[in-house]
């Protein structure tokens, strides 16, 4: 390896890590390190290989391989050092990175670090189910691995709970593989997931979806022979006398995201209890001062293309603040109001238009979105699967009176 | 003559309008309703006519590292005709090297598409 000091340390090479190394190469920095703990760069883009990538960044249907390979064949193109197989095992807030790979382990002082870490599911440890502890209850994502990688079906009569996009694209996927899907169960009034998952995934093969239910019990010593549901009341309590058994041989679990930020706690970044992402300012630079964070390692996105744009972004600016470009002060916060779980960035300078990302809480229609008091915008519906993206122009910013130090985001009916 | 009417959830965008398309027993189309723009009618008329998807799956490999090699329909194919193209496929076996883009079954079942690879083959 060459000795000049690593300009941007990328850690994680999925859609947000290979675009903030390539980014930043094209910002101008020397000496950009991608470094991934897998076999190979694209993070979890492999084993997504249906279809619905691409269609904002590209203005292209592809699958997750081909969008991935894009990305790929850029960062080969752009003398960006890649570290595979390489587990970082510490970061310091002064950005001391120290890696694990069979050539034993190093400390690298990089000028700049951007965390692209993703997310991982939430297991059944993570959710209140009881029963007994049967092989046969995976993840979707293990599941989705299983199916389209390794070439194993993980069971014949399948019941999935969550309704999020990983749980119906695994329905349809198991469906045409052969498997009987019985059941997706969810615990929300409404399907979690994007509208064209919901209608290509659940309706195209007339899969049966329980409402407003969860699993109360799960049964079989040695495998799993089948789950109890039960109907929620109002308090998401389930109601006696409405339990039924539904006979399956494996369960998926599609119950979440956690982004992963170990790393990001070690180094003493600051993260928002509602996202489990690091706090981030609109030029995704975290409170550890060049130290960048982007993609789902921030929030859950629900496609793609914008994880792609995040990472850009941060690669970007952590190029910058390599070159010597110093922080800038962020003296505005956003704030999550009425009906509005998460605002990402969380904070801005109020000086230059910005993207700004939310989620609401729960669905509506012909609500208005409104940023403090410089902006409202008409929206004929909002749902909690379905991120917003927002701009805030420069005009609308000058808006901002003097002594203003936060925008409080809502997202409520017409009154 | 009797009126049917079928209920088209719109995919367009996140409105998710409910299009209601009513027809007559040749199926010829008698009024489409409840759609917000063009798009919203246009696609509910082509997912009533046919509804037409693109298939993503896998076939497998040998003589390789992978065990599978991930591919798709490059042209949509009707909704209708997805397992068969499942049944089809099952049988078919890759061998590297091959990379996305490739062809892998020409004209499937007839139906105007190619099976093309998504990802890359190696030995």
């Amino acid at each position: 390896m060459n000795s000049a000091p690593i300009d941007v340390l990328v850690i994680g090479s999925g859609p947000a890590g290979m675009a903030a190394a390539i980014q930043a190469r094209k910002s101008g920095s020397e000496r950009v390190l991608l470094v991934e703990r897998a076999e190979e760069l694209g993070g979890l883009l492999s084993q997504c290989i249906h279809n619905g990538f691409g269609l904002i960044y590209f203005s292209e249907d592809m699958t997750g391989p081909e969008y991935g390979q894009k990305f790929i064949e850029k960062v080969m193109d752009s003398k960006i050092e890649v570290l595979l197989e390489t587990m970082v095992l510490r970061l310091t807030a002064d950005r001391k990175v120290t890696l694990c790979n069979r050539n034993g382990v190093q400390t690298l002082a990089p000028k700049s670090v951007v965390l692209t870490m993703g997310c991982r599911e939430r297991a059944r440890e993570s959710i209140v189910i009881s029963g007994y502890r049967p092989a046969g209850i995976f993840t979707a994502g293990t599941a989705q691995r299983w199916v389209n990688i390794e070439g194993y079906l993980p069971g014949k009569e399948i019941v999935i709970l969550g309704s999020g996009d990983v749980g119906m694209i695994m329905a349809r996927r198991l469906t045409l593989e052969g498997a009987r899907v019985k059941a997706v169960v969810e615990i929300l009034p409404y399907i979690g997931g994007l509208i064209r998952n919901e209608v290509q995934c659940i309706y195209d093969f007339n899969i049966p979806v329980l409402l407003e239910h969860t699993i109360s019990n799960i049964h079989g010593i040695q495998r799993v022979n089948g789950v109890t549901v039960a109907r929620l009341d109002q308090d998401k309590n389930p109601i006696p006398g409405t339990e039924k058994f539904i006979e399956c041989d494996t369960l998926l679990l599609s119950v979440g995201l956690i982004p992963e930020n170990e790393l990001s706690f070690m180094a003493g970044v600051d993260l928002d209890p509602i996202t489990g992402g690091p706090i981030v300012n609109e030029r995704m630079e975290t409170n550890v001062s060049g130290i960048y964070a982007a993609g789902n390692c921030v929030h859950v996105n629900d496609l793609v293309d914008n994880v792609t744009l995040e990472g850009e972004k941060a690669g970007q600016n952590a190029a910058e603040y390599a070159s010597g470009k110093a922080s800038q002060e962020m003296r505005i916060k956003l704030e999550a109001g009425e009906n509005v779980r998460y605002v990402v960035p969380q904070m801005i300078t109020g000086k230059r238009e910005v993207t700004i990302r939310l989620r609401v809480k729960e669905p509506g229609r012909d609500v208005i979105l409104r940023v403090g008091d410089i902006m409202a915008k008409k929206l004929k519906v909002v749902k909690p699967s379905e991120m917003l993206n927002l701009i805030v122009s420069a005009k609308h910013l000058k808006e901002i009176k003097k002594r203003t130090d936060k925008l409080v985001m809502s997202c409520q009916k017409e009154s | 003559m009797t009126k049917h009417v079928s209920e088209i959830i719109c995919i367009v965008c996140p409105l998710a309008c409910r299009v209601s398309v009513a027809a007559d027993d040749e199926r010829h189309i008698l009024e489409v309703d409840g759609f917000q723009c063009k798009k919203g009618k246009e696609y509910a008329v082509a997912e009533y006519r046919s509804p037409m998807r693109v298939l993503t799956t896998t076939v497998i490999a040998t003589k390789s590292r992978h065990a599978l090699l991930p591919v798709r329909t490059n042209r949509v194919i009707p909704r209708g005709k997805l397992i068969n193209c499942m049944n089809y496929l099952a049988k078919i076996k890759v061998k590297p090297p091959l990379k996305a883009g490739d062809v892998i079954v020409r004209n499937i079942l007839n139906l105007g598409s190619d099976i093309i690879a998504v990802g890359t083959l190696l030995d």
